[in-house]
């Protein structure tokens, strides 16, 4: 075993890739800087177990996704963020209404349940495999096949492939 | 094909990313401020004065110096610190008027050189309140109160604040009351529009009893009323401003007096409200270490602007400076802030 990972180090490496994960999945840059700094301290506090794990930043990932499905339940997030309106309503919604005519799919990702927006960004942005994408989400492998699949379908449904495709 | 629109879509945002680095002052001071909260533990007043002035020098004045301390190994860290005074407008008894804060002070705290900076932030300055747009700097207590102020704080200058001290009008009044007033220089005359001396040469509020208090120009001892009568005047908040740093000074000398300070302790927790963020026992003693002589003002580069102030494209250095403990060398290239 080499030296463990020092947590600067993680944060070095890999703090953009976690703050561009994290707007890709709550779709608002405020609520993913939010999101970010809150696992990130979390993570701080707690790295000696994190850098144990076999990927710190799986670790991390899960933990930062944990939090974000959680934004529902009034979870801790939704203490710590300091926000006017809530957190639901504060970027996903306001974002795509600007952007509905140009994004059709950002408005319909904003519209999914979580966790399957969650196994969309994973698999087609950071390009996890299943495999992993299951050990980020902490479920099974099946389980994350058919999230995606059932993600898919409602995207083929409403997102007009010929819009999007001559917006930009 | 689906697959096709998601990676672009992805992609067309990755322009909305925010930068990595602008998050990591916030992540630290996070972590710290959890940390610390954990195994904080209360103990009264004499913190409360520390935070408070955060620069009283003398707290353990019998302790052998620096080497010593140095050998100690869990020696209190030597990275500046920055702590947040604000004076709210709040009048004894009005319950239900909204409080501003009339006085922001950021000290910065470097135990290198065991100097204080006193940056006034002003009042009128414009800054983005998370959640509440574009606001004047004393209204940020208004709406969120010291939380939110120090929030604004950080987002004007970069720089995670460690702990802090609200006070108001009378808190203030109790604390000078307990130094046994405070030696003042006026630098230029001031005439009361709040207290009067009646022809038996009586103090009092009543406007039109008698003459209007006046400070002359020149150094004497105030007491506390006359302190903060002073104050309150200043035909400028900029002057109002200059004075407040001028009374921290004066009351970091005095409170530099051990006598002095055992004084003061048993009042100041009653007239502080104090916020001690992540601020340590630790870190707070390493405050103690400080010259009372060098305490330094330093005014904050603004620009007028639309409603209120701006920040002027200089204060970015000044920014920087703290950031990167350089605050001599900024002043000495920017002499005119001094003060």
């Amino acid at each position: 075993m080499g030296e463990p990972l020092t947590f600067e180090d993680f944060v070095e490496a890999r703090l953009q890739a976690l703050l561009r994960y994290a707007v890709m999945l709550t779709g608002d840059p405020h609520t993913a800087q939010d999101l970010v700094q809150e696992t990130m301290i979390r993570a701080q506090l707690k790295w000696r177990r994190v850098a144990a794990a076999g990927v710190p930043e799986h670790y991390v990932k899960r933990m930062l996704t944990n939090a974000y499905i959680d934004l529902n339940r009034g979870s801790w997030l939704r203490r710590v963020v300091l926000r006017a309106e809530p957190v639901e309503r504060a970027g996903v919604e306001d974002h795509a209404q600007q952007s509905a005519d140009r994004d059709q799919m950002w408005h319909w990702l904003g519209r999914l349940p979580r966790r399957q927006r969650a196994a969309l960004v994973l698999r087609y942005y950071e390009g996890l495999s299943d495999i992993e994408i299951a050990e980020v989400l902490g479920c099974a492998v099946g389980t994350v096949r058919s999230s995606i699949s059932r993600a898919l379908v409602t995207l083929r449904v409403h997102v007009t492939p010929a819009f999007e495709g001559g917006t930009r | 094909m689906m697959d096709e629109l998601l990676r672009a879509a992805f992609d067309r945002h990755e322009e909305f990313v925010p930068v990595a680095a602008d998050l990591r002052p916030a992540i630290a001071a996070g972590a710290r401020r959890r940390r610390a909260r954990r195994r904080w533990a209360w103990s009264g007043g004499a913190l409360l004065m520390l935070a408070l002035l955060a620069v009283v020098p003398q707290v353990l004045p019998l302790r052998p110096p620096a080497i010593a301390q140095l050998s100690l190994g869990d020696a209190p860290p030597a990275h500046p610190m920055q702590f947040l005074l604000l004076g709210t407008d709040r009048k004894p008894g009005a319950v239900a008027e909204p409080v501003r804060a009339d006085a922001i002070v950021l000290l910065h705290v470097d135990p290198a050189t065991r100097t204080v900076y006193q940056i006034s932030i002003p009042g009128d300055l414009l800054l983005d309140l998370p959640g509440f747009g574009t606001q004047k700097a004393s209204a940020a207590f208004l709406f969120g109160g010291y939380s939110l102020t120090a929030q604004a704080v950080t987002g004007l200058t970069g720089i995670p604040i460690d702990g802090g001290a609200v006070v108001d009008f009378e808190g203030m009044q109790t604390i000078t009351k307990a130094a046994g007033g405070v030696e003042l220089c006026v630098d230029e005359r001031a005439v009361s529009t709040h207290v009067f001396l009646d022809s038996e040469g009586r103090v009092t509020h009543d406007v039109g009893a008698g003459h209007p208090v006046v400070y002359e120009v020149g150094c004497r001892h105030f007491a506390a009323w006359e302190a903060l009568d002073y104050l309150r005047l200043g035909g400028t908040s900029e002057a109002r401003d200059r004075h407040l740093r001028q009374y921290l000074a004066a009351m970091v000398r005095q409170l530099s007096d051990p006598v002095q300070l055992s004084r003061m302790i048993p009042v100041a927790s009653g007239a502080v409200d104090l916020h001690l963020g992540d601020a340590s026992l630790a870190t707070l003693a390493s405050a103690a270490h400080l010259d009372p002589a060098r305490v330094l003002g330093v005014r904050l580069p603004t620009r007028p602007g639309d409603g209120g102030l701006l920040p002027a494209p200089g204060g970015d250095g000044l920014y920087t400076a703290l950031r990167t403990t350089t605050v001599p060398a900024w002043l000495a290239a920017h002499p005119e802030q001094v003060g």
